[in-house]
């Protein structure tokens, strides 16, 4: 993205805000944001202090690419992908995630319509609507961050799936697709616990 | 597989992008028609619906500290005074 956005910067250099523009920018659209950069930045990393390292670094980024936003629309997805971006450029590199599977393989056998049917969950609504609190958020810990990315971006903020494609940098049936996949993922390990509570869990 | 397994089939699949709140307008009808009517797929969306609203409910949401804000908004009135 960085690329992008220093070629867009090089072009519209000339039409540069004044540093009053600038504040307003940040204090009416940047700032109100930074509760949700930074639930999104520890759900990402868990980790509090990667999480305010994500932040500073998602402003200090606004700031130096403030010319490549545009005023007054998505300010909330804008900040999100420069986050986005960040951590996979930065986090990633230290970090020890188990090598990445081929995700749009298995994102393809999970996007057949059998799958639709068969994986679609089993779960009682009780155990999702009653006992589970902690688990809920385990699970989605657990899985790989590629995928609690997109239920982060989609549960938690609500983005559409339109401005998750636009986020991410991927079509919008791999956003689909990947979602899918996702939370069934996260079903799987409530599964596991349910059972492990002695709940009965159905494999319809 | 007969035509209402058929019909079930294509319902199931599309529950969670009327719960994403992506399913056009035209498909909307039709879909909310059976699953009024159908119990196995009502049973399904239910099950959905309460798992999404479980994960947007449930997963506590961390707050910036106020230190972290104040040193963001400092860094930035910095940058802005410099030009």
């Amino acid at each position: 993205m960085t690329d992008i956005l220093r070629e867009h910067t090089k072009e519209r250099n000339s039409l540069s805000l004044s540093p009053e523009m600038k504040n307003k920018v940040f204090e009416v659209e940047f700032y109100p944001h930074m509760d949700a950069l930074y639930n999104f930045g520890y759900r990402l990393t868990l980790d509090e202090d990667d999480a305010n390292d994500l932040v500073q670094e998602t402003y200090l980024k606004a700031f130096r690419f403030i010319e490549t936003y545009q005023r007054d629309t998505n300010a909330k997805a804008w900040l999100f992908r420069i986050m986005k971006n960040s951590f996979i450029n930065d986090f990633r590199k230290k970090t020890k995630e188990p090598v990445k599977t081929d995700y749009d393989e298995v994102e393809q056998v999970y996007n057949s319509e059998e799958a639709h049917y068969t994986a679609t969950v089993d779960l009682r609504q009780e155990i999702f609507g009653g006992i589970l609190g902690d688990e809920i958020t385990q699970a989605l810990n657990s899985i790989p961050v590629d995928f609690r990315l997109i239920v982060l971006l989609s549960d938690i903020e609500g983005f559409t799936y339109e401005e998750m494609s636009k986020i991410i940098g991927i079509p919008i049936g791999t956003v689909r697709s990947r979602l899918h996949r996702a939370r069934n993922m996260m079903k799987d390990k409530i599964k596991e616990y349910a059972r492990s509570q002695g709940y009965k869990v159905d494999e319809a | 597989m007969n035509r209402r397994d058929n019909m079930c089939f294509k319902v199931v699949g599309k529950i969670p992008q009327y719960l994403d709140g992506e399913m056009s307008e035209f498909e909307i009808p039709i879909f909310l028609e059976h699953v009024e009517h159908c119990h196995k797929c009502l049973e399904k969306y239910e099950i959905e619906k309460t798992f999404k609203e479980a994960v947007r409910q449930k997963c506590e949401r961390k707050i910036v500290n106020n230190q972290l804000v104040n040193n963001i908004k400092n860094k930035i009135s910095m940058l802005l005074a410099k030009g």
